[in-house]
């Protein structure tokens, strides 16, 4: 019987410790260091909250750069990948027509290879980035919709992607904010 | 360039590794360190509120029903939260109350530090379950493990005594002086590079092209913290560390697989620190290095290989990004897999049911095993010395000597113990991934046919048998059948380990210590090294190979012929 | 009998009698014990069964009954291991038990007459008086009388030896014939309970305990049998869901292939060897945890006397003290030995006749001299001759006779006493009515070849350590001579005893021998306790094995059996389990290539077909058993090397070598079954 009081008295004062101080004494680290990193790197476009920069959104206009296909369509709640095994039938079968569909969309012949990036599914569904290899094929694509020039685009795109640049990470440009820098120059879409 | 800075990385990170082997041996052998100034007081603090005489000393069985009833509270306290979390506070989402049998699931896994999922949090719990039942237990499932180490060694340590130490003391010197001090630094790392901690409500918006889209909330570094730094892996989100929420950028990635070997690897020094014999500790830190880097070296070959059905599609070298995020790539993803199958951990940056099948396999055999390659904290070195008694036995008997290891005789108890460790949580393995196969409905779970559904099921028991987590997601486990069988196999896995290790160690606390002369085998050599090596990978070839072959064996010999499913 | 314990592994006899026996264990009431076996003589009765089935039905090319036949063979095998073992060490112990039961006894009735019972009837605590050329029935302490004895029956040695009443030498055992003398013997066990009944039950199984080694060995194997059991129950199912169908035969199959039943057979083969070995060399151990001890002691005690040296020292020289002539010391030392039995004494007295050139010549003791007998305590000897004491005896035992009338040594005794003991020669100091004359140097002689032998044991890690009498610096100087880890001087019985206790409370495991009375504590508190079978009843019981042969450096052997036993065990586990993968690589391609034939990029070996495969794994692991025989009953070959290098042979040879060698066997096996078209 003692064993379980002393064990009750633990566990209270373990929660207590772990579970309400640390989070809250984390919480007010973060509010008072990070406010804004620690809300969730939010971006604002007219005081109005357009996104996270962390957090893929589904770009669909031609004028955007695209994310990756995500599985959940970049739905949060929750945000999933495939989890289709490398021989399922089905996700080869939608593999090829987003081939077909990318190869379309920015006008590529039908053996130009793909970066993997470009037609797969990211593993959280929300993945914000896409190799630079899949952006340069996009920017043509861009830039006629946008009817500015393609070199303009390429312009934009080497500045975000050397701002995206990280230590221990992959070449990667950010969508979003790529295409929050395209908006700011303008051109029409 | 690049490389440069990893090796700098490296060496960083081992010496770190070195410290903190020290710092956690004197924290357990109860000498002062920079941190007692803190330490202390908040130490016997929680002595007095919870009524506990830190001086009492305990035989194992007193330790481990300690250990084992303290465990059950916690366990009920997180299964209770969930039951009736939609009546409580902090519930951003108005999230229902979970059903029973995920509900347990849930409580064993985080109790066992397996911290399975069978469910997404930021759709499921509340933030006062994560804080209050899963932050807690993150906390004292990792403590929990150091602490059944501990006593362990104590065996090694102590001559012609039962007593093995004092449980509430063990735990609470891993929260106060290690798991908590670091995890507050690593949490204030995590926010600094854009992960959440904030109790402000979901946040819904429209994006720049007008569409409705909702950033989930909640104090999530506090969590992934500790996940990482106690081996738990359960992640705050569904997707793990594989959302940008969890894991934002290339730093925060490399970071949280160094949180993930941190302890792991600084507690395998600590052992040799604490028995007194570092040169001991190096030889298993060698021998978990070496099994590493051979499953590197199959996962990277795999992983380069790529899927060769991709190529006609037009995907560059046939390299499968599918589930892995592009900030990783597929070869530090593969490698972050490996490294959490290999401690225990459990928290996944890609979605592992799409990874190349012989990477998977590597996942599976690191799992299987018992995850003995750094393993959970704690828990890791336990599974390894059992290895090591298997292999000193059969050792001592080769050069005609009662088996010894560390100075003390092995006998028929330590052998029954050793083999009931070791072999229980595979067998249980096996037993419910077979009936799942017989159970029709459960079957219609998996998310993939053919050999890859084999590999699903293999995967999900294998990861509850190993008290891992990481899931082949494809497989939707919230059945009542996968919740309890997963739930029991991550159960009795979990206190398997742990109490034939206590049990050892009283059993040789009890011996006298035998001088070591030349008659000795040396368990500090290449010999012991390359012995340890081969049994674990003996030993669980000859439990898996059959079913190994059948699912990612066969999966990627369909892959390569062209067959799909 | 020496030539009985050539290496013969077995003769016709013992084949025929070892086929029946194998036979008669496949009774499962006994198999019972060997756990592993009755699980493949289960899944043997399974296959047969299976197999007649599908003979009535006419199905399939005899492959089910060709599998269940390896099985039987596969238990048989086993049993023929074991029986083999047991027939060979009951056929040493059983000649001997036949003369036992014929015996009689001339038993002493209360009233001190005599009467004649047979040999079984005698118990505990009888007195039985045995003559000349009878056989003594049972074992004992002689009470009175000298004979001597020929135990060769027990021990092989032609030799007879001397045993009497009083001293280091009254214990007999049953089953020996004295050859001259007449000798009344209490007798110490009852029937059943002799060292011969020891011997022949250490060798039957049935009454064998199992040492802790072995039931360790067994949990293990066990857990592994446990383990592959469900491993082959689970994969059905498995297979089932990959559309695979498995036969019941194959499974079975596999999992006899898997389970460790090379080690499992011979398990109980290599423990009743290991004994029978020990016999050989001519020594009885009363328990198999003692042998497997002896493999782990580090520390031995072993006794200067008779062990290190030949055990006689042997007067050399006569020194002087100042200012004695020359005649008083020979005078003195002559009349003070002349009693003196001992063979010191005797060369002592032969010594001072040379002195005297009267060498051959008789001596009587005066008439009145009374003899001061050697104690260990008192630590010297002597006459007394009305007042007059004339003693001799170590320098301290003297010194402290001398202090004790106030008198004091010599200052030159000191030195010369030291100078000698400094060569590693005894001083014997002469003392007359306590004015001390001079010194007696005994030299020790140090046996021939003892020096390799503890040469040997230093290389297996184990301390050597000398007890003895003698002052430090003549220990110190015969330790060196012989080469000794270290020694103990001036030990009194009492020493060795608080010896052993302090090496064990360090966690030593400590040998040692002993023969007299005052061992009987020392070699009770010891972990192995070898007991000369010349030794005293007391010595006797308190030890765990006995020498037969009273050779002290028999220890060696001792310790080399002991380590043999547990390496053969070891050995032969590793080298069942690394078979394990090779038998999966034929049998797993075998199981599921039909219905995938990417899977034969596993059948690295190229087997004929999917029977074939099986079928060779199964004849593989079958034949193996009576292929390893010899080494399970000879014992892994040893050197005394340090453990790194005796563990890298066996690894490399075992460990390695049984990796590869089934690949190699399995592959010559589907050949030789492919050409003879069995499958």
């Amino acid at each position: 019987m003692t064993t379980i009081t002393r064990s009750l008295r633990m566990l209270i004062v373990m929660t207590i410790m772990t579970g309400v101080i640390y989070p809250l004494v984390i919480t007010g680290i973060a509010m008072i260091c990070f406010p804004v990193k620690s809300t969730g790197s939010l971006v604002y476009s007219q005081g109005r909250v357009i996104g996270s920069e962390l957090i893929g959104q589904k770009f669909t206009f031609p004028g955007h750069f695209h994310g990756r296909p995500s599985f959940c369509d970049y739905s949060t709640l929750p945000s999933q990948g495939s989890n289709w095994g490398p021989g399922n039938s089905v996700y080869l079968s939608t593999l090829k027509q987003r081939a077909v569909n990318y190869r379309e969309e920015n006008n590529l012949s039908s053996v130009q290879v793909l970066p993997p990036d470009a037609i797969t599914f990211s593993a959280s569904g929300l993945d914000p980035h896409i190799s630079l290899e899949n952006a340069l094929l996009q920017v043509s694509r861009v830039a006629t919709a946008r009817r500015i020039p393609e070199n303009k685009v390429k312009q934009i795109l080497f500045v975000e992607a050397a701002r995206d640049k990280a230590i221990f990470q992959k070449p990667v440009v950010n969508v979003m904010k790529l295409n929050v820098a395209l908006d700011s120059v303008g051109g029409i879409y | 360039m690049i490389l440069l800075e990893w090796i700098l990385f490296l060496f960083l990170f081992l010496g770190l590794v070195f410290l903190m082997g020290k710092y956690m041996s004197s924290v357990y052998l109860g000498e002062d360190t920079f941190f007692t100034v803190i330490g202390k007081p908040l130490e016997n603090l929680i002595y007095k509120t919870s009524g506990i005489n830190p001086a009492e000393e305990m035989n194992w069985k007193q330790y481990g029903l300690n250990l084992v009833i303290f465990n059950l509270l916690g366990c009920l306290v997180v299964f209770l939260l969930q039951v009736i979390q939609g009546y409580l506070p902090l519930n951003p989402i108005h999230a229902a109350n979970v059903h029973w049998d995920l509900a347990l699931n849930t409580a064993i896994s985080f109790m066992t530090n397996t911290n399975w999922q069978s469910y997404s949090g930021e759709s499921t719990l509340t933030w006062l379950v994560q804080m209050l039942g899963l932050t807690v237990q993150n906390f004292l499932s990792a403590a929990t493990g150091m602490a059944a180490m501990v006593a362990m060694l104590r065996g090694f340590t102590r001559k012609e005594t039962d007593k093995i130490g004092n449980f509430w003391v063990d735990l609470t010197r891993g929260t106060v002086y290690i798991l908590i001090p670091l995890s507050i630094l690593f949490s204030v790392f995590l926010i600094s590079q854009g992960v959440l901690q904030t109790f402000h409500p979901y946040q819904h918006f429209y994006t720049m092209e007008n569409q409705s889209q909702v950033l989930p909330t909640g104090p999530v570094a506090s969590q992934v913290a500790i996940k990482q730094l106690g081996s738990n892996g359960g992640g705050f989100f569904g997707v793990n560390s594989a959302h940008p929420f969890e894991n934002p950028n290339g730093l925060t990635n490399i970071f949280e697989m160094a949180a993930i070997l941190f302890l792991p690897l600084a507690l395998v020094l600590s052992f040799g620190y604490m028995v007194g014999n570092i040169k001991q500790g190096l030889a298993f830190l060698i021998s978990m290095l070496v099994i590493l880097l051979l499953g590197t070296g199959i996962v990277w070959w795999a992983e380069m290989l790529g899927n060769p059905l991709l190529i006609k599609y037009g995907i560059a070298h046939g390299v499968s990004m599918e589930g892995v995020e592009s900030r990783f790539g597929v070869l530090i993803s593969s490698f972050w897999g490996l490294l959490t199958t290999a401690t225990s951990n459990g928290s996944v940056n890609s979605m592992h049911d799409s990874l190349m099948p012989i990477t998977t396999l590597v996942y599976m055999f690191n799992m299987g095993v018992g995850e003995v390659v750094f393993g959970g904290v704690g828990v890791g070195i336990i599974g390894m010395l059992y290895y090591a008694l298997l292999v000193m036995f059969l050792a001592g008997l080769m050069i005609g000597r009662t088996p010894e290891f560390l100075g003390k005789k092995l006998g028929p108890r330590e052998m029954y113990l050793s083999v009931i460790a070791l072999l229980v949580p595979p067998i249980l393995m096996l037993i419910f991934a077979a009936i799942a196969l017989m159970i029709p409905s459960t079957v219609g779970c998996m998310n993939n046919s053919s050999a890859h559904g084999l590999s699903e099921l293999l995967y999900a028991f294998l990861s509850g048998a190993g008290n891992n987590g990481s899931a082949f997601a494809g497989l939707n486990t919230n059945t009542l059948y996968y919740n309890f069988s997963l739930g029991i196999t991550m159960f009795i896995s979990r206190f398997v380990t742990i109490l034939p290790a206590l049990a050892i160690g009283g059993s040789l606390a009890e011996k006298k210590s035998i001088p070591e002369s030349s008659a000795t085998f040396p368990t500090t050599g290449i010999l012991f090294i390359a012995m340890l090596i081969a049994v674990v990978i003996i030993m669980g070839s000859l439990t898996f190979f059959p079913v190994f072959t059948m699912g990612p064996l066969l999966d990627h010999l369909f892959m390569i012929h062209g067959k799909v499913y | 009998m020496k030539s009985d314990k050539s290496l013969i592994l077995f003769n016709t006899k013992m084949l025929k009698e070892a086929i029946r026996d194998s036979v008669i264990k496949l009774n499962p009431l006994t198999l019972w014990r060997n756990p592993v076996m009755l699980i493949v003589e289960v899944g043997a009765v399974i296959t047969t069964i299976y197999s007649l089935i599908e003979l009535k039905s006419g199905t399939g090319h005899y492959f089910s009954l060709q599998v269940s036949l390896w099985l039987w063979f596969t238990v048989l095998f086993a049993n023929f291991a074991e029986a083999l073992a047991e027939i060979r060490g009951k056929g040493r112990a059983q000649s001997l038990r036949e003369t036992q039961t014929e015996l009689t006894a001339n038993r002493q009735k209360p009233d001190g007459k005599y009467e004649t019972v047979s040999s079984i009837q005698l118990r505990k605590g009888d007195t039985i008086l045995v003559k000349e050329g009878e056989i003594i029935s049972g074992d004992g302490d002689i009470l009175s009388g000298t004979a001597l004895v020929d135990e060769s029956a027990i021990t092989g040695e032609s030799a007879p030896v001397i045993r009497e009443s009083g001293g280091d030498r009254t214990s007999v055992t049953g089953g020996t014939r004295i050859l001259s003398g007449e000798i009344l013997v209490k007798v110490t066990s009852n029937p059943g309970d002799t060292f011969l009944d020891q011997m022949i039950k250490m060798v039957e199984s049935a009454s064998r305990q199992k040492t802790p080694n072995e039931v360790a060995l067994e949990i293990l194997l066990i857990g592994l049998t446990i383990l592959f059991l469900v491993v082959i129950i689970t994969l059905p199912v498995f297979a089932g869901y990959m559309s695979v169908k498995t036969t019941i035969t194959v499974l079975i199959s596999l999992l006899v292939c898997l389970m460790p039943t090379t080690i499992g057979g011979l398990l109980p083969a290599i423990g009743i060897a290991g004994m029978d070995r020990l016999i050989q060399h001519n020594v009885i151990a009363l328990s198999g945890r003692a042998v497997e001890a002896a493999g782990d002691v580090n520390v031995v005690l072993l006794d200067k006397t008779g062990t290190i040296t030949l055990g006689n020292r042997m007067a050399d020289e006569l020194i002087l003290a100042e200012g004695i002539s020359r005649d008083t010391l020979v005078e003195s030392a002559l009349l003070s030995s002349l009693p003196d039995e001992t063979p010191e004494g005797r060369s002592i007295v032969t010594l001072c006749k040379t002195e005297k050139g009267i060498k051959g010549k008789d001596i009587r003791t005066p008439r009145d001299a009374a003899f001061i007998a050697f104690t260990p305590q008192t630590r010297m000897s002597g006459v007394r001759i009305g007042s007059r004491v004339i003693m001799k005896g170590s320098y301290d035992a003297i010194e402290e006779m001398i202090l004790a009338s106030q008198n004091r040594m010599p200052d030159d005794i000191h030195a010369k006493a030291d100078e000698v003991a400094r060569q590693g020669d005894t001083p014997l100091v002469v003392a007359d009515n306590e004015r001390v004359l001079g010194i007696i140097r005994l030299k020790d002689i140090v046996k021939q070849g003892i020096k390799g032998r503890l040469k040997q044991l230093r290389e297996m890690g184990i301390k050597s350590v000398m007890i003895t009498g003698d002052n430090p610096l003549t220990a110190a100087s015969i330790a060196a001579e012989a080469g000794l880890d270290d020694f103990i001087a001036q030990a009194k019985p009492e020493t060795k005893l608080s010896l052993i206790r302090k090496y064990q409370e360090n966690g030593n495991l400590v040998a040692m021998i002993g023969d007299g009375t005052n061992d009987a504590p020392a070699l009770a508190q010891a972990d192995v306790a070898v007991a000369m079978n010349a030794g005293t009843q007391a010595a006797r019981e308190a030890a765990n094995m006995i020498d037969l042969d009273s050779n002290p450096t028999k220890l060696l052997d001792i310790v080399e059996t002991g380590k043999q036993i547990l390496i053969t065990r070891g050995a032969l586990t590793t080298f069942s389990i690394s078979n394990d993968v090779a038998k999966y690589f034929a049998i797993i391609p075998a199981l599921f290539a039909a219905q995938y034939p990417e899977l034969n990029i596993l059948n690295i070996m190229h087997l004929t077909n999917p029977a074939s495969a099986v079928l060779s794994a199964v004849i593989f692991n079958a034949l193996i058993i009576p292929l390893l025989i010899p080494i399970a009953l000879q014992g892994v070959r040893m050197k005394s090397a340090s453990a790194s290098a005796i563990l890298k042979t066996n690894l490399l040879i075992y460990g390695f070598g049984g990796l590869l060698l089934p690949f190699l066997g399995i592959k010559i096996i589907d050949i030789f079954l492919k050409l003879a078209g069995l499958v």
